[in-house]
């Protein structure tokens, strides 16, 4: 039995509080994206400031640059960079998925789950990110002046717990979606 | 599957189309179509009744219990899909 799983009616009042929603979040999705993927760009640009922001560099000033080593800390932060693109597109289709009412998919448990993996991932990736930035960073100092900075945050936890709680959610979600299109079965 | 649907049987007694008996039951044509061939999980009551209305008939009229065929395996189970 293969149901077409049927969307949110178009007169739910549920669907029009989600289509505003989904609207809005995708526009701020939009708008992180582009930031984003302006970061390697800006980093080229001003690499002490947004090192000191991963907390790769806790003090201003210590850091040798060359283009060698701005090269290197751009590819360093790239990986965090993908990630984070990954985790916006998962959720810039989510909610383009519940703006057409499509809710309890399996679909949409899987944007979910793959939103929680990668806020906890970001948790770990970040700090790596600015320690191996650092070393980058400091490599041409002085010796004695070379440093290795792993930082981490309140945010960082806020991540990790905030991903967990996407994964439960996702998991319900998945047994809310298989419930939803057992009842599309009735007639 | 051991429940057999004779749908098609008392649309072609009563002169209906699928199409009209799913505007005056309230349902899709197509889940109409899923029905009268069998491919349903369940029918709720009230829409059996409301068939049973516009058809005249009772639910044994379009029900048959047939022992000894055994009930269809899962398909489309939520592993399988997407």
């Amino acid at each position: 039995m293969n149901h077409a799983l049927p969307a949110l009616p178009n007169t739910s009042p549920a669907l029009a509080a989600v289509r505003r929603i989904a609207w809005w979040v995708r526009a701020l999705t939009l708008l992180a994206g582009v930031v984003l993927m302006s970061l390697p760009v800006a980093f080229w640009l001003e690499p002490a400031a947004f090192a000191q922001a991963l907390s790769a560099m806790p003090k201003p000033g210590v850091a040798t640059l060359t283009p060698t080593t701005r090269l290197y800390a751009v590819v360093a932060l790239l990986p965090l960079v993908a990630m984070a693109l990954f985790g916006l597109q998962q959720l810039w289709k989510l909610f383009g998925g519940y703006a057409h009412g499509e809710v309890f998919t399996e679909v949409a448990a899987m944007r979910l789950r793959r939103l929680g993996i990668v806020l906890m991932l970001v948790c770990l990736v970040k700090p790596l990110t600015g320690a191996v930035m650092s070393i980058i960073l400091s490599w041409h100092n002085p010796p004695g002046q070379r440093t290795l900075t792993l930082g981490l945050s309140s945010d960082d936890y806020v991540s990790l717990l905030s991903g967990a709680v996407l994964l439960a959610i996702a998991l319900v979600m998945r047994e809310a979606a298989r419930l939803a299109q057992e009842n599309a079965e009735f007639v | 599957m051991p429940i057999t649907v004779h749908l098609d049987v008392m649309l072609a007694r009563r002169k209906i189309r699928s199409r009209e008996l799913a505007e005056r039951v309230g349902i899709t044509e197509q889940n109409i179509s899923l029905l009268k061939s069998g491919k349903v999980r369940g029918v709720r009551f009230d829409t059996l009744a409301r068939i049973c209305e516009v058809l005249q008939c009772q639910p044994g009229d379009l029900l048959e219990y047939r022992s000894g065929e055994t009930p269809s395996t899962e398909e489309g189970s939520t592993d399988d899909t997407l």
